[in-house]
């Protein structure tokens, strides 16, 4: 067995350069040597490896970035509220993270727990980069938007119009557009003080609470192509404060948590009227988003096709003056109201999937809305035997009358009350005749608001949570 | 360079730049009808290869700039060469400047744009002096990572993906499908190439072959990106310049993986590079046939100084790139593309001139 070669690689001059070394070398080609049983082309081809890999060494360890910035030079903004001061200009306020106050070097939990691990610092200006730049002045560190998880939209700038900011947030480099929007009533900068109990920033909780899906979630992306696309006004969903019963030892803190209060609806890029909790379900299976939702009937069914109702008494203080745009005779039965009589059994919905479809009937557009669900009995309060497969047709049919009357709530406020199209319904339109499209939208908002919009639900109880019988 | 090196080796060397900006520029003529323009672009690709291809089978083992001054005499065959030459010299700085404007304006802000072009121009001219069957074994490397990329990106986007977007199919007709077809034809043209590599690839035959299957990867794949780009984006397609890579700062598999971006940024570095490279070679072996220079590898890094210097000069600002991108380089391109090379064509056809038998290399 020949010795390995002490000579140097080739690059440096070394075996390939030593005269001879070809002849001296026994094994040729992809032929196996006899006597070490190497393949000597495999030598070969791997002679330059040293090389290669120095290459790699240097490419990999040695190489720097020309526009390097360090972690500890960012301020990571997470949360970012605008808002349209009394002089038309905009004040962006943005959450910063304090990373040391989020680990705690000293040992157990996160943070001191002492302080915060969040600041919040606003600045006015014309638009959103200048205000930027301004921010910049009163941060140590430069601003980075990579990291926003949620934009609040305030309530005078969205009725303002959004428009403008939308082509900021689009064009901006570092914002990415998969940012979640959110609407507020009044100022969104006071959005930025909640300091919710659970998670230790207050983005965390917002952005947990909006993926729950409770109302349809929109980000930069779907806001920005509703504004642009023919037929269809945007919707966003609104989140407001709720004052959090404080603890002994926590009185006198800010104590303040989100909480979802519905959607704020657009017509072009300005808002028209904010849609309560129970519209904004009734939204969500309109825009096939429907989860989880739990909706509560009545038992036995009431006479008739069920009617909307939605009692003064019924309606809290904070909730009044959303719905302060919607008449008070919309909107289904709210929770609660009696126990026994009539009966309540809730579903929970474990999937729904709506189609919908234009039909043109004497050249006029009509909607159709199919929609499917399938739902878990998750209360019975009626006494109804859900062990009898008898019982289910009617309790589906039942069911299904409840998620026809949300969606008809819904779509009374925005055709009748608020004339935004926030569904599509035009878009629809277009989709199925362009050439009758083109006819109505020069007035589509006027057609739309009598369009016609017929709703056919089916619901499938397949379980009845774990319990067959009612409880006695 | 084997057929199918070629095909891995076109495949980057046509679709690389064209795969992240191309949905924008046809977006604006067509819309939501923006997918159907690589398709309706696909007859006169195809064209430009079988041209191509009749001329290397004419002329076996010559490129364009040996065989034109045979064909159309002395004079006018060395000016076809130069023709075509600056077609090179100006796709390949175009090709440059639409990568650093790409850097520059999603990773690195505040690096001059003459550095991005510098370095770059600097690595593909060291590629290119090795000759094109180093650059096809790049692109054999490289090709098959970044088809995986680009799938990956559409499937994190698949949750954002809308289809209804596509629709209404031909709501203005097919005109402006054919508009902007005719633009992305200025991409898809780019297969005027072979005039160069043919004589390189074993087996004319089967490198013709290749050559369609290639017209037929890069059309499906720019259809495939452009869908999925509308369907993210509706009609802000347009609007965005670079779609795809928003696209794939859309997508994310829950927390795990998220935010490609960077990954895209890199590929659009490997890629542009390799598609420069690949013109960069075109350009200095047709200048250096034409005026008969014996070996061409002096003249690479000189020709790659040039074309940083032309890439770095020759446009104002982004804004202009993309108007030239969306006018300009569509009609200009066919000239070099189609025009130049049917017309030696035809005229070696009329006068029966081809490379006698046996006299090939």
């Amino acid at each position: 067995m020949r010795r390995a070669s002490w000579r140097l690689p080739a690059i440096w001059g070394g075996w390939e350069s030593t005269p001879g070394w070809r002849e001296a070398w026994p094994v040729r080609g992809n032929e196996r040597c006899l006597r070490c049983g190497r393949r000597g082309a495999w030598r070969a081809r791997f002679r330059d490896l040293p090389l290669a890999l120095l290459g790699l060494a240097v490419s990999v360890l040695l190489s720097g970035c020309y526009d390097r910035i360090e972690l500890n030079e960012l301020a990571i903004g997470d949360l970012m509220a605008i808002d349209l001061t009394e002089d038309g200009l905009l004040k962006v306020s943005v959450q910063f993270i304090v990373p040391s106050e989020l680990t705690n070097p000293g040992g157990v939990g996160a943070g001191s727990g002492l302080r915060d691990p969040f600041y919040v610092i606003d600045a006015v200006g014309e638009t959103v980069p200048e205000a930027f730049s301004l921010l910049q002045a009163k941060v140590p560190r430069r601003l980075f938007t990579s990291h926003l998880r949620v934009i609040v939209l305030g309530e005078d700038l969205a009725r303002a119009g959004i428009g403008p900011v939308f082509d900021a947030l689009t064009r901006l480099r570092e914002l990415r557009v998969s940012v979640d929007v959110i609407v507020t009533r009044g100022e969104g900068a006071t959005l930025l003080r909640a300091a919710p109990r659970l998670g230790r920033l207050p983005v965390g909780a917002l952005s947990n609470m909006l993926h729950q899906r409770i109302v349809p979630v929109r980000t930069i992306r779907e806001v920005a192509i509703a504004l642009a696309s023919e037929g269809i006004d945007p919707f966003i969903p609104a989140v407001g404060l709720a004052p959090r019963i404080e603890t002994e030892l926590e009185a006198g803190t800010r104590a303040q948590e989100f909480e979802l209060m519905g959607v704020g609806i657009f017509r072009g890029d300005r808002l028209v009227g904010f849609a309560p909790l129970e519209y904004a379900r009734g939204l969500a299976w309109l825009v096939n988003e429907a989860a989880f939702a739990v909706a509560t009937i009545k038992w036995p069914p009431e006479d008739g096709p069920p009617s909307p109702r939605l009692e003064e008494s019924d309606v809290s203080p904070e909730e009044a003056l959303i719905i302060r745009d919607a008449p008070p005779d919309m909107g289904p039965a709210r929770l609660g109201s009696g126990l026994r009589e009539p009966g309540r059994i809730s579903p929970q919905v474990l999937r729904a999937r709506v189609e919908m479809r234009a039909e043109i009937q004497d050249g006029r557009p009509v909607i159709y809305i199919d929609a499917r669900a399938i739902d878990d009995i998750v209360t019975n309060q009626a006494g109804l035997d859900l062990s009898d497969p008898a019982v289910i047709p009617e309790l589906e049919r039942a069911l299904a009358a409840s998620v026809e009357q949300r969606m008809r709530a819904m779509l009374r406020l925005a055709q009748q009350e608020l004339e935004a199209d926030v569904v599509g319904f035009g878009a629809l339109v277009r989709r199925t005749n362009p050439q009758l499209w083109r006819q109505l939208r020069q007035d589509w908002h006027a057609y739309f608001r009598d369009l016609p919009v017929h709703i056919n639900v089916e619901v499938k109880v397949r379980r009845t949570g774990l319990t067959g019988n009612p409880a006695p | 360079m084997t057929p199918v090196q070629l095909v891995f080796l076109l495949v980057p060397g046509i679709g690389a730049t064209a795969i992240l900006g191309l949905p924008s520029v046809t977006a604006t003529f067509a819309n939501q009808d923006a997918w159907m323009a690589p398709l309706a672009a696909l007859p006169a690709s195809a064209l430009v290869i079988w041209v191509c291809g009749r001329l290397a089978a004419r002329f076996p083992g010559e490129t364009f700039a040996e065989y034109a001054p045979k064909v159309l005499g002395r004079l006018p065959g060395k000016l076809c060469g130069l023709l075509l030459f600056w077609y090179f010299f100006h796709l390949s700085a175009a090709i440059l400047r639409e990568f650093a404007d790409f850097l520059v304006a999603t990773a690195h802000p505040r690096t001059p744009i003459t550095l991005a072009i510098g370095l770059a121009a600097f690595a593909v001219a060291v590629a290119v002096r090795h000759g094109p069957e180093v650059l096809a074994r790049l692109g054999e490397l490289f090709t098959p990572l970044a088809t995986i990329l680009v799938f990956v990106i559409i499937g994190l986007a698949y949750s954002s993906v809308d289809l209804h977007l596509l629709q209404p199919v031909l709501e203005n007709g097919w005109r402006p499908v054919m508009v902007s077809g005719f633009v992305t034809q200025a991409f898809m043209g780019q297969f005027v190439l072979l005039l160069v590599l043919l004589p390189s690839v074993q087996g004319m035959g089967d490198g013709v072959k290749a050559s369609y299957i290639v017209l037929g990867i890069v059309a499906a794949a720019l259809a495939l990106v452009s869908a999925v780009s509308i369907s993210v984006f509706g009609p802000l397609t347009a609007n965005f310049i670079w779609p795809f890579f928003k696209v794939s700062r859309v997508g994310s598999f829950g927390a795990v993986l998220a935010r490609v971006d960077p990954l895209v940024t890199g590929f659009w570095v490997a890629g542009s590079c390799l598609k420069l490279a690949v013109h960069l070679y075109a350009a200095v072996i047709t200048f250096a046939h034409t005026l008969g220079v014996r070996d061409w590898r002096p003249l690479v890094l000189p020709m790659s100084a040039l074309v940083a210097a032309y890439a770095v000069g020759h446009l104002e600002s982004i804004v202009e790139h993309g108007y030239m991108l969306s006018y300009f380089w569509a009609p200009y391109a066919q000239v070099f593309q189609l025009l130049l090379p049917a017309l030696v064509l035809l005229v070696a056809a009329l006068r029966g001139k081809e490379a006698r038998a046996g006299a090939a290399r």
